[in-house]
């Protein structure tokens, strides 16, 4: 009906006749994102590093982690035994990676059951709200009000203690923490108008999930989920402590650090404690920094400058 | 008290006064280091603005006016900002002032209202305490003489029940009221200059009828001066005494009101005009939209940085940027074909031939009338 | 002129809160839009306006009062026919940011109700969301693969008019569209939408709270105030001559790009009062410059007193 234009006004001017358009600035995605850093990479690289170890520490040239050799007790390190040996003269760096395999299982494991159980059910209430939201949330509080590490130790103490149990425990354990963290983001974007104009063009709940919060959840929800790896690491040197973790002698982080801080030996030769412990420090930076680098690039900048 | 002296000075202002302007903005020019390259947000900017005289500064958004009056205050982040040009308040370099000396400036001399009281407010404290703290701060006045200051300001700006309004949250107030609230706190310390950046924005017509009026009675009470920015014309036509049109961070027209509303002369200026719906349009008439939007401010093109969406552009606007000139005393624009005059018309003619959207633009509103 | 309305409400009321501390956003609003109309729907914010949107739109349950569209009423079909229906009424929404996905590129953003339809495949899928964003004046190909954060408000605003349209509504409603754009900007967006109504035949319900901006789009336009009609009529009409004070009011406050026209005072004193309590009579009266006893006592009924022109005022400007 409009004689000289066309029916909408196009945003391209065309001023494009003079060789140039106002909508095309040269606006590389690309360049608008945040670099990731060589810090990144540096701590990308370690846990890199100890999920090779661990998977192939069976095919590494490393003599058997609970092979006593009592020609060399209490080695320091040498060619022979990188990092020195301990007080069993068993060789600490097989020792260490064999030990890997119990902390990231029960890590990356652990947080793994929590994601599924606990994502699912906070994306679940923190969309629906109302009675649904009410009687996930007051569950939540039921559970996070018993002290974990209590319940843990007594779960573990009369159901026994192997690495697939342990890894259920703990997983089970961090659901509700997970349970609140995507809850919460979750229902940050649960009343956007995006979401409404969804449901709006006749989306399913279940697409609305999927499509349209869980890209918007995951980022947070992985940075968390990094640093609740690295709590369970941690978690399990505590148990180990406690003489909860996996039996002796399968070597495990904390096993080696509460064998190296036993009979006096920390006195005598601390660096059997000291490496394991360097180890765990090492990863949990790691893990720290990944995610926390990982949730500033996805971060996505909402409105122009 | 005060009130009468500077009546009598704005009715025989000193000579000194004509002379020396409240404020003096020269060449200012600020840019951020952002990871997608400098952005010049503010290039080359200068402004006076003499004593209880209101400034509208005019433009869209990424025109960079924010960062304009938060570039004359000196209110910007600390790294990544590079900044030059002159800002003269009062008799003083501000941008000679340390930390200490400007925060002694800011809010006693020159105070500040932004564009969304809900987050310039603090949520968690009461506005009672918000707006005595600076009084108490800053013109040292004891608890009760603050508490008595600020009902007269919640009354001043037309707050029903002040003394009960003291005790409320942010949150239990109306938009249009946290944006009075706002107003009462950089009115608190007598400021010589208010910067209201956008006030009314988001707010519904009746109340931004009201806020801006609370603004124009203030100012005239305290004999204050004011640069009032926004994206709309109509609202500084009746409220500002001269306009300042901003694109892609320079100034690129600027006058009185009325000669800027009479005689137009930069094309953007007269595009700006023309997309405001107006009440008195026949119905359904096409309103003249200014095609595509501003440029990126990473990569101003060279030229005029209008030129891509303007109706009057030729090949010279693209090659070469034209200079602010003074073509009638006080009445500045940047533009090589200026509305109105002979180069302008027969540009647009030619452009309407080859069908250039903004000459079509016009043209179709025209046809329609 | 109601038996052929695509769209009819009638009564709405909506409620708020729970028992002790209930607010009536909506009290009995009813209104009707014939097809290939537009109906502006304007006041200030808490007058009802966003919410009677969002109930004709289905996106929220009234709490009584029927909307038929094309004269079923929606809210009696059972829940697969209901999303189906659904999709014949789309919205767009004031908030260019918050109304679409940060995460998903433009492209799949418009291609996503057909997506969730199903039927086409992916290739013819693009094809149309192309075409659709062509038609907003978008160039799919330099706009189709960013993100919404890399565009500007104006530009969202035209993704989200895109996306409404892909599953050819017979009613849009505009809630606030071009509220949070610069005027420049307003302008594009408004002779977008005027276009559009024209080019696929929409019925619109477009909701503002500037009169100036209703009447470049509408043909009907409808004041709330605090949850009630005040007045409805032919735009001609309400800006020319409006009936009740408060339409009055709005007129006045749009602001005139004319440095000549004196500052009047402002056109309403004081604040809207609380939906929760709201005043008895007349809910304008506690604002009103014409307020008289009976104001206080009496709700004025909303009475036809010209052709297609209703006011609810005991006093309105015609016969004062």
């Amino acid at each position: 009906m409009p004689e000289i234009a066309p029916a909408a006004t196009p945003e391209r001017p065309s001023a494009a006749v003079l060789g140039r358009r106002a909508d095309d600035q040269p606006e590389s995605p690309n360049g608008t994102r945040r670099k990731l850093g060589l810090l990144f990479w540096l701590c990308l690289g370690f846990i890199a590093l100890v999920v090779f170890g661990a998977i192939f520490a069976n095919v590494l040239p490393l003599p058997n982690p609970n092979l006593q050799n009592y020609s060399a007790v209490d080695a320091g390190p040498s060619l022979h035994h990188l990092l020195g040996t301990d007080d069993l003269g068993r060789d600490l760096l097989s020792r260490i990676v064999f030990g890997s395999r119990v902390s990231l299982v029960v890590g990356f494991g652990g947080i793994a059951i929590g994601l599924a159980i606990g994502g699912t059910l906070g994306l679940l209430a923190g969309y629906k709200g109302g009675a649904v939201d009410t009687v996930l949330n007051g569950a939540s509080f039921v559970i996070l009000a018993f002290p974990p590490l209590l319940a843990i130790i007594v779960v573990v103490a009369f159901w026994g203690r192997s690495l697939g149990k342990l890894t259920l425990i703990i997983g089970i354990a961090s659901i509700p923490s997970l349970f609140r963290v995507i809850r919460a983001t979750t229902m940050s974007y649960a009343n956007r108008e995006f979401v409404v104009a969804a449901r709006a063009m006749g989306a399913s709940t279940r697409r609305i999930l999927l499509r349209e919060l869980l890209p918007n959840v995951a980022p947070a929800a992985l940075s968390f989920a990094l640093i609740g790896v690295a709590l369970i690491v941690v978690l399990e040197g505590s148990l180990a402590f406690l003489g909860l973790s996996v039996a002796l002698p399968t070597p495990s982080w904390g096993n080696i650090i509460y064998e190296g801080a036993s009979n006096n030996l920390l006195q005598t030769d601390p660096l059997i404690a000291l490496w394991p412990a360097l180890a765990m420090f090492l990863l949990l930076t790691s893990l720290n920094v990944v995610g926390d680098r990982l949730r500033a690039r996805f971060d996505v900048r909402e409105g122009a400058l | 008290m005060t009130k009468s002296r500077s009546g009598l000075a704005a009715a025989f202002p000193a000579a000194t006064e004509l002379h020396d302007p409240l404020l003096e903005v020269v060449d200012l020019a600020t840019s951020f280091q952002t990871p997608r390259g400098l952005v010049r947000a503010v290039d080359g900017v200068s402004l006076t603005l003499a004593r209880s005289r209101t400034l509208g500064v005019v433009g869209e958004t990424g025109s960079g006016k924010t960062v304009l009056i938060r570039s004359i205050m000196g209110l910007l982040p600390r790294h990544g900002v590079q900044r030059s040009g002159k800002v003269i308040f009062a008799g003083r370099d501000l941008g000679a002032l340390g930390e200490r000396d400007l925060r002694r400036v800011w809010g006693t001399e020159m105070a500040m209202v932004f564009q969304d009281p809900m987050t310039a407010l603090n949520p968690v404290v009461r506005i009672g305490r918000q707006l005595t703290e600076s009084l108490r701060l800053r013109a040292g006045l004891d608890r009760k003489a603050a508490i008595e200051t600020a009902v007269a300001l919640l009354e001043s700006v037309g707050i029903a029940s002040p003394r009960e309004r003291l005790r409320s949250y942010p949150h239990e107030l109306s938009g249009g009221m946290r944006q009075r609230v706002m107003i009462a706190i950089a009115l608190a310390c007598g400021p010589k200059l208010l910067l209201a950046d956008e006030p009314t924005t988001g707010l519904d017509v009746t109340v931004q009828a009201q806020v801006l009026d609370v603004l124009g009675t203030q100012q005239a009470e305290r004999s204050m001066a004011m640069i009032l920015v926004t994206h709309d014309l109509g609202v500084v036509a009746t409220r500002a005494d001269s306009i300042a049109v901003m694109y892609a961070g320079r100034v690129v027209e600027s006058a009185s009101t009325a000669v800027i509303f009479d005689s137009a002369k930069m094309p953007y200026t007269e595009a700006l005009m023309r997309s405001i719906p107006r009440l008195d349009a026949p119905p359904g008439a096409r309103l003249a939209a200014i095609p595509g939007r501003p440029p990126d401010l990473t990569t101003v093109p060279t030229g005029c940085a209008f030129a891509p969406r303007c109706a009057y552009v030729t090949e010279r606007c693209i090659h070469e940027t034209p200079p602010l000139t003074e073509s009638a005393p006080g009445h500045y624009h940047a533009c090589w074909n200026p509305v109105g005059s002979p180069e302008g018309e027969q540009a647009f003619s030619t452009n309407l031939a080859k069908g250039v959207m903004a000459a079509v633009e016009i043209a179709q509103r025209e046809v329609r009338k | 002129m109601s038996e052929q309305a695509l769209l009819s409400v009638e009564n709405l009321v909506v409620d708020y809160g729970r028992r002790h501390r209930r607010v009536q956003a909506v009290s009995g609003v009813s209104f009707a839009v014939p097809e290939r109309q537009t109906l502006g729907l304007v006041g200030e914010s808490g007058s009802g306006k966003s919410t009677t949107g969002r109930c004709v739109s289905f996106v929220q349950r009234p709490t009584g009062g029927t909307v038929r569209f094309a004269g079923t009423d929606l809210s009696t079909l059972p829940a697969r026919e209901l999303r189906r229906a659904r999709t014949k009424l789309q919205m767009v929404f004031q908030d260019p940011i918050s109304s679409l996905n940060p995460r998903r590129k433009v492209i799949d953003i418009v291609a996503e109700p057909l997506a969730i339809w199903g039927g086409v495949n992916r290739k013819e899928m693009m094809r149309r969301a192309a075409d659709m964003l062509e038609a907003v004046g978008m160039d799919p190909a330099v706009t189709g693969n960013r993100r919404p954060g890399e565009l500007s408000g104006g530009q969202c605003q035209r993704i989200s008019v895109a996306r409404a349209l892909m599953l050819e509504p017979a009613l849009l409603v505009c809630d606030e569209p071009v509220s949070a754009l610069d005027v420049s900007v307003q302008a594009q967006i408004l002779n977008l939408l005027t276009d559009l109504k024209e080019r696929y035949g929409l019925t619109m319900l477009f909701i503002a709270h500037d009169l100036a901006v209703v009447k470049a789009t509408s043909d009907r336009v409808a004041v709330m105030y605090l949850g009630k009609l005040c007045e409805l009529g032919p735009v001609e009409d309400l800006y020319l001559s409006p009936q009740h004070p408060y339409s009055a009011a709005l007129v006045d406050a749009v602001p005139v790009p004319d440095p000549r026209r004196p500052v009047a005072g402002p056109p309403l004193s004081g604040d809207m009062p609380s939906p929760a309590d709201p005043p008895s009579g007349c809910r304008f009266r506690t604002r009103c410059p014409f307020a008289q006893d009976i104001c206080a006592i009496e709700e004025p009924p909303l009475e036809e007193i010209a052709p297609g022109h209703l006011v609810a005022c005991h006093f309105p400007t015609s016969s004062r």
